[in-house]
């Protein structure tokens, strides 16, 4: 599962124009021997490709409508910290890194309070209606009665409370029965619990320096996370703390808790991060100067969920990004936001995870995804996305370029889904999309032919605008190419026995084996991908006719052929082979190339002694071999394998007669030995004699 | 330009008269014809005799005589020069070339042709250079935009501040270019020269002091071995004592500028029959500092032209259009010297306004009243001292008016309270911005011995913050005025931190580290002093730096101020109690600050989203750290640091 996630995520990553080309076999499904071809794409990888704009695909490959989402950027901020939706409707952010509080509503964006702060970390709607905003870096809590600062909009919020020893507020949690407000805060790690008045007492008190997340079930457990250790507490009472649940992470950045009428379980997202960021020296040389826009180093990312009794279960693990924002959609589905690429995911209940939304911006701040208001706003830059709903017009897949590999005539489209989608095709000629490829052929409401003209590279797009729950599983295409002719670029041909390197071979060193086997291979040019057949003849140097070196009815479709020379007579041959698309293409229309190769030594035959005499310690004698030169010559005790070369009389070896005589008195001391003289030619055929020497 | 045609210019500058404020420089210039009592260059030749006039004692100018000896062409850029003798007056033929001369107006036929500016070190004649009246002509006529004026009154409109603050500190030179070089962009581009270029909220003087030299000294003062003429104006400093002169010497001496051991005079309050205005040939000062400390540059009236009057004959700083005081000026005696003779006298009675230092001449303006700020210094703890109280007035000008307040602050202490006792000092300075309201900087010293002088001011919080402003990117600001008070005790309150001992080297997380510090006071037993460190729970089983420092050397974080508001709200806040040691713990956290905001410590997650990756105007980021702020009711010196390790939590 673990990996199968991953691959998942990996595949998200947006391509323009992934080019699958049929050679690799990947999408194209060879029919043996048939012209006609088919893209198949129904895997996650295959999927992947091309561009997912307003889609998503989940972990088993399914390829859903996404969340149809508005822009609307909020210049002035760069950050979005914390929502929350009032009664009328309408959105506020919270944002950074001047700590104003957005008001958006109708696709109009306007300062609904400033709070002069570095950024308001946290929003809850509390008594009455009223917001109360949290923000850092003063500790401050600000009250906006109605979610506006007071008669003018823009106005600067009124404080509400001023936590002791607090800089930072960074978790609003209110109680509606208790009519209360918890807020978890840092840098002393506490939390406080705050009545309607903004008198705060400290409810627990944890080793940590920030408690970063908080949430109240409605039967007044209140849950916090901290930062440090990545702790989940749960509180029963002022100072009541347990650890529910202490996660390998740094922080556990937000917490929700169900209604109990869905299950009551409660969800929390816990991060680790890369490597603290080591800040640069301050640049005292100026006056403020821009700061170098970098992308941080995302952290690691994990969901897990908690059943009421305590029973952790982690549904959602991202080893490329933090998670930044956690909500629940209507139908109680974990939703979260992560802190790079800005991407919200959900998970279902059999851990099915799903990309639903997938932003330009860097973060997914905060999210409300149930309710009459739905939107999600994300940071770096700061843009409130409106959800429209899901699928329309904007909802579109669109496969990667898919290679047919040479021009094609395409043919049926048919595919497999859950509800009804709209297909489109366009072809070109080039690998890459441009003005020379045919538009997007009308719409295909069913399987049927693709009307794009013929084309090397083909698209395919699926639209949602007809059923937004579509689900796309499966596509594929047929297609058949022109028959190309296979051309045989090279012939090798190559007897065993010879030294594999070119060049000078010289008569020392390792002596060949002897091999009556000739490896004949040749490179082809197949650009249709046809399956090919070839027939190899040879004939011998000096001779006309060809003669078939294959067996009757031996079939080659590889490219290459090892022919046994056993039962051949000596000579120099050439090998001509011949490739043929019959297999593939009807008899008018298969197409063949031959190609001849170079000259190939066939020498089976050992030379002979044609004398040999040992006078002393001088040995003289004569060795000749049918075709070829000697190749060397030598001499040893006999049994003692240590042969040492003699040279020929006239110094080289290069006749196909070689004499010899030489002083051996240096191989073979004083004494009765037995002396072994071997010769061999140059196909590493040899013949081994004796001489007694006393 | 002298063989300018009178029906030429005379239609045109009716023509343009009413829209010429806006109208290029140069050609204003050119539009002013000769008067009458101004004989053009080109009837200047060579044998003519004539008269010049210069105030040789008290008030009133003489006559002395002048020959022509030629006329050298294109002397400075399209500026010729006119060499004449000065025989036959006894000071002179003594004296030579006399510093301060400068600016006499010199008369052939009755008719004035110029200025006594120029002349030669170690010359052995009496031989100087007059810039020809032509060219300080032109400079009278230049208009001096009002909206341009430093603290020339209503402050700017916001827009143009806003414009010009955009324009930031190092565009200043390439400002305006390109674009015909409007008097407003020219004028602008001179001043930002003079500006401070570093960080806004960390004033350096002598930075300033040298890149001010470095920009304009050599315009005023060529390299000496090149023999060539120098055109330095004496600076008469009065109540100075020898440091602060030391000090003046060189910041101004870089500058061109000549700065001398003389009498302060009374221009604030001025004798009754002191002159009332300014004449011809009558002595002038510009006022950088007045009162009980004074400095003043001396030169000479060449012509007084209704309100407005030209002086020098060269420039004072060549600054362009300034806002400098200036002052009817008295001599007591020229000082002849085999090097370089000069003038020395006082200011008799405040007048008038440099508004327009150029190469040709300097513009004055007798009607208006130049910005200026009162300083006042009151010295404690020295029972019976003559003299606790100092009052002066520094011109409100970028690098001068710094400069001043530490040679002024530095001069008086030095003069008041110079021991050679120990004496601890504590000053408190309330410094009053206009718009910003009231800052008050501490500053501090401890002698060893040495008495007290200028430099110990230069560095001092006061200088920065008053240079700081006056320098700062934003916004034009005026400083209204500083109290000092300087409190003395005699006794050196400095204690050498020897060491320091962790008397627990292991803790519990939450349990507060316990430090001894062993501290050497002057004449006396190491004393030993325990102090508490809380140690942040989160740092639970590591081991733990303390660095343990003196709080004037440990910076607040603060967010590097992006606005006038947040220099003002920065400046007195920079570092910790002087009188304590500060302990910092390193966090494994990051803070940021933005927009005068400072989150001193940020979880991983929060910091992440704080640095856009799409924005570059962002928060500043840098490594928390957390101090704790132990009083210490005297100086530390010294620091150091120890290492403690805190027992994990086991749970």
């Amino acid at each position: 599962m673990t990996k199968m996630r991953s691959s998942f995520r990996s595949f998200v990553r947006r391509s323009a124009a992934a080019v699958i080309v049929v050679a690799a076999g990947l999408a194209a499904t060879h029919a043996a021997a048939v012209g006609t071809r088919t893209f198949t794409l129904d895997s996650l990888e295959d999927l992947k490709g091309g561009d997912l704009t307003g889609v998503a695909v989940d972990s088993n490959g399914n390829v859903f409508a996404g969340l149809n989402l508005g822009k609307t950027p909020i210049a002035d901020a760069t950050s979005v910290w914390s929502a929350v939706v009032l009664p009328d409707g309408a959105a506020l952010l919270g944002t950074g890194s001047e700590g104003k509080i957005y008001r958006v509503a109708g696709g109009k964006v306007s300062v609904a309070a400033t709070t002069d702060q570095m950024a308001v970390s946290a929003m809850a709607v509390a008594w009455n209606g009223d917001v109360i905003a949290g923000t850092f870096p003063e500790g401050k809590l600000f009250r906006l009665a109605g979610g506006t600062a007071g008669k003018g909009a823009g106005e600067k919020a009124k404080v509400f409370a001023e936590l002791p020893g607090t800089e930072d507020v960074w978790g609003l949690a209110y109680d509606e029965k208790a009519k209360v407000l918890y807020a978890a805060t840092g840098p002393e790690g506490k939390l406080y619990r705050v009545d309607a008045q903004g008198k705060a007492q400290v409810y627990f008190d944890s080793e940590e320096p920030h408690l970063v997340s908080v949430a109240v079930g409605e039967d007044g457990a209140v849950y916090t996370g901290s930062n440090g250790k990545g702790l989940l507490y749960k509180l029963t009472g002022p100072g009541r703390a347990t650890v529910l649940h202490d996660f390998d992470a740094d922080d556990v950045k937000a917490i929700v808790v169900a209604p109990a009428a869905k299950g009551g379980a409660i969800y929390a997202i816990a991060n680790k991060y890369s490597e603290p960021f080591a800040s640069p020296k301050r640049n005292k040389s100026g006056p403020p100067s821009p700061q170098p826009a970098r992308t941080p180093k995302p952290g690691k990312g994990t969901l897990t969920r908690f059943s009421r009794d305590g029973v952790a279960e982690k549904l959602l693990s991202d080893d490329d990004t933090h998670y930044v924002s956690l909500g629940l959609g209507e139908d109680g589905a974990p939703y979260v936001g992560t802190g790079a690429e800005g991407r919200l995911y959900t998970v279902s209940e059999n851990r099915v995870e799903r990309l639903v939304a997938d932003t330009e911006e860097r973060q997914v701040g905060a999210f409300v995804l149930a309710g009459k208001q739905r939107f999600v706003a994300t940071t770096d830059p700061a843009v409130f996305h409106e959800v429209r709903g899901v699928g329309g017009a904007d909802a579109v897949w669109t496969s990667k370029v898919l290679d047919a590999g040479l021009r094609a005539s395409f043919g049926r489209l048919t595919w497999r889904s859950g509800g009804a989608l709209q297909f489109e095709t366009r072809s070109g000629n080039t690998e890459t999309p441009d003005t020379s490829w045919s538009t997007w052929s009308p719409a295909l409401a069913a399987p049927g032919d693709v009307k794009s003209p013929p084309g090397r590279f083909v698209q395919v797009r699926a639209r949602w605008n007809k059923e937004p729950q579509a689900v796309l599983r499966e596509v594929s295409l047929s297609f058949v190419t022109d028959n190309a002719r296979t051309v045989i670029t090279s012939v090798g041909v190559k007897n065993q026995t010879r030294a594999t390197k070119p060049g000078v071979q010289a008569s020392g060193g390792e002596a060949p084996k002897p091999s009556s086997s000739v490896q004949i291979t040749w490179q082809v040019d197949n650009p249709d991908q046809d399956e090919m057949r070839y027939r190899l003849w040879y004939r011998m140097e000096g001779q006309t006719p060809w003669r078939s070196l294959l067996k009757p009815g031996e079939k080659v479709s590889r490219t290459e052929y090892t022919w046994d020379t056993t039962a051949m007579p000596e000579g120099e041959y050439r090998i001509l082979v011949e490739a043929t698309d019959e297999m593939a293409n009807p008899p008018d229309r298969a197409q063949k190339h031959t190609l001849e190769s170079g000259v190939v030594l066939v020498d089976n035959t050992p030379p002979v002694f044609r004398s040999l005499a040992l006078q002393g310690r001088r040995l003289r004698g004569e060795v000749v071999d049918g075709l070829g030169p000697v190749a060397r010559i030598e001499v040893s005790i006999a049994g003692s394998e240590e042969w040492r070369p003699l040279f020929p009389s006239d110094g080289i070896f290069d006749e196909a007669a070689e004499a010899f005589d030489a002083d051996i008195t240096a191989v073979v001391p004083a004494g009765s030995h037995l002396v072994a003289v071997r010769a061999y030619d140059s196909s590493g055929n040899v013949v081994t004699r004796d001489v007694d020497a006393r | 330009m002298d063989g300018v045609p009178a029906h030429r210019v005379v239609p045109l500058s009716l023509l343009a008269g009413a829209v010429c404020s806006v109208a290029v420089g140069a050609r204003v210039a050119e539009a002013v014809p000769d008067p009458s009592d101004v004989m053009p260059l080109s009837e200047v030749k060579p044998g003519m005799k004539g008269y010049g006039l210069s105030v040789f004692s008290g008030t009133t100018p003489e006559k002395f005589d002048v020959e022509v000896i030629s006329t050298l062409r294109n002397f400075r850029p399209r500026q010729d020069l006119v060499l004449v003798k000065t025989p036959n007056h006894p000071r002179l033929t003594a004296a030579r070339t006399v510093a301060g001369m400068s600016g006499s107006p010199i008369y052939l036929n009755g008719k004035m042709i110029g200025a006594y500016a120029y002349g030669w070190l170690f010359g052995v004649e009496p031989i100087v250079g007059v810039t020809p009246i032509r060219a300080m002509l032109d400079e009278l006529a230049r208009p001096v935009p009002k909206a341009l004026m430093p603290g020339g009154g209503a402050p700017l409109p916001v827009g143009k501040r806003t414009a010009d603050a955009g324009r930031g500190v190092g565009e200043g030179r390439g400002v305006g270019e390109g674009r015909g070089g409007s008097e407003a962009d020219e004028a602008r581009r001179e001043r930002l020269a003079r500006r401070f270029v570093g960080p806004s909220e960390a004033y350096d003087l002598g930075a300033h002091a040298a890149a001010v030299a470095a920009r304009v000294g050599s315009a005023i003062a060529p390299p000496e071995n090149m023999g060539l003429a120098r055109a330095s104006t004496p600076i008469m400093l009065g109540g100075f004592g020898g440091t602060a002169l030391k000090m003046a010497h060189d910041l101004l001496g870089p500058l061109g500028l000549e700065p001398l051991q003389a009498g302060g005079g009374s221009s604030t309050t001025p004798e009754p029959d002191a002159p009332t205005k300014f004449v011809d040939g009558g002595a002038i000062g510009v006022e950088m500092v007045r009162g009980d400390v004074s400095a003043m540059g001396i030169g000479t009236v060449t012509r007084v032209s209704g309100d407005r009057l030209l002086a020098f004959g060269h420039p004072m700083l060549n600054g362009g259009i300034t806002s400098l005081p200036t002052a009817v000026a008295k001599v007591h005696w020229i000082l002849a010297s085999q090097n370089r003779s000069f003038k020395i006298g006082e200011a008799a009675r405040s007048l008038g306004t440099l508004v327009n230092d150029r190469q040709a001449a300097i513009v004055v303006d007798t009607t208006r009243k130049a910005p200026v700020f009162p300083l006042a210094l009151q010295i404690e703890g020295m029972a019976g001292a003559p003299h606790p109280a100092w009052n002066m007035e520094i011109a409100h000008d970028q690098f001068m008016a710094p400069a001043f307040v530490a040679m002024a602050i530095g001069n008086a202490l030095e003069a008041t309270a110079a021991e050679r006792q120990d004496l601890t000092w504590r000053a408190v300075s309330r410094l009053k911005i206009g718009r910003y309201g009231t800052i008050s900087l501490a500053d501090f010293g401890a002698g060893n011995g040495t008495p007290l002088s200028s430099d110990d001011f230069s560095r001092s919080r006061l200088v920065r913050a008053v240079g700081s402003l006056l320098n700062n990117p934003w916004e034009e600001v005026s400083v209204e005025r500083i109290d000092t008070q300087v409190k003395i005790t005699f006794g050196r309150e400095v204690s050498q931190l020897r060491g320091a001992k962790v008397l627990q080297p292991e803790l519990d997380v939450g349990q507060k580290a316990q430090i001894r510090l062993d501290l050497q006071p002057y004449q006396g037993a190491v004393e030993s002093r325990v102090i508490e460190v809380p140690i942040p729970a989160e740092l639970a089983g590591r081991d733990v730096e303390i660095e343990l420092e003196p709080g004037y050397d440990v910076e607040r974080p603060l967010a590097t101020p992006a606005s006038l508001a947040e220099l003002v709200a920065v400046l007195p806040n920079q570092y910790y109690d002087a009188e304590s040691v500060v302990a910092t713990v390193r966090l494994r956290e990051n803070g940021a600050a933005f927009r005068g905001q400072v989150a001193s410590r940020l979880p991983p997650g929060a910091f992440d989203t704080l640095r856009p990756a799409s924005e570059s105007n962002a928060p500043e980021t840098f490594g928390a750290e957390a101090h704790t702020v132990i009083p210490m009711k005297r100086f530390v010196v010294g620091k150091d640091t120890v290492t403690v390790k805190v027992r994990p939590v086991l749970r």
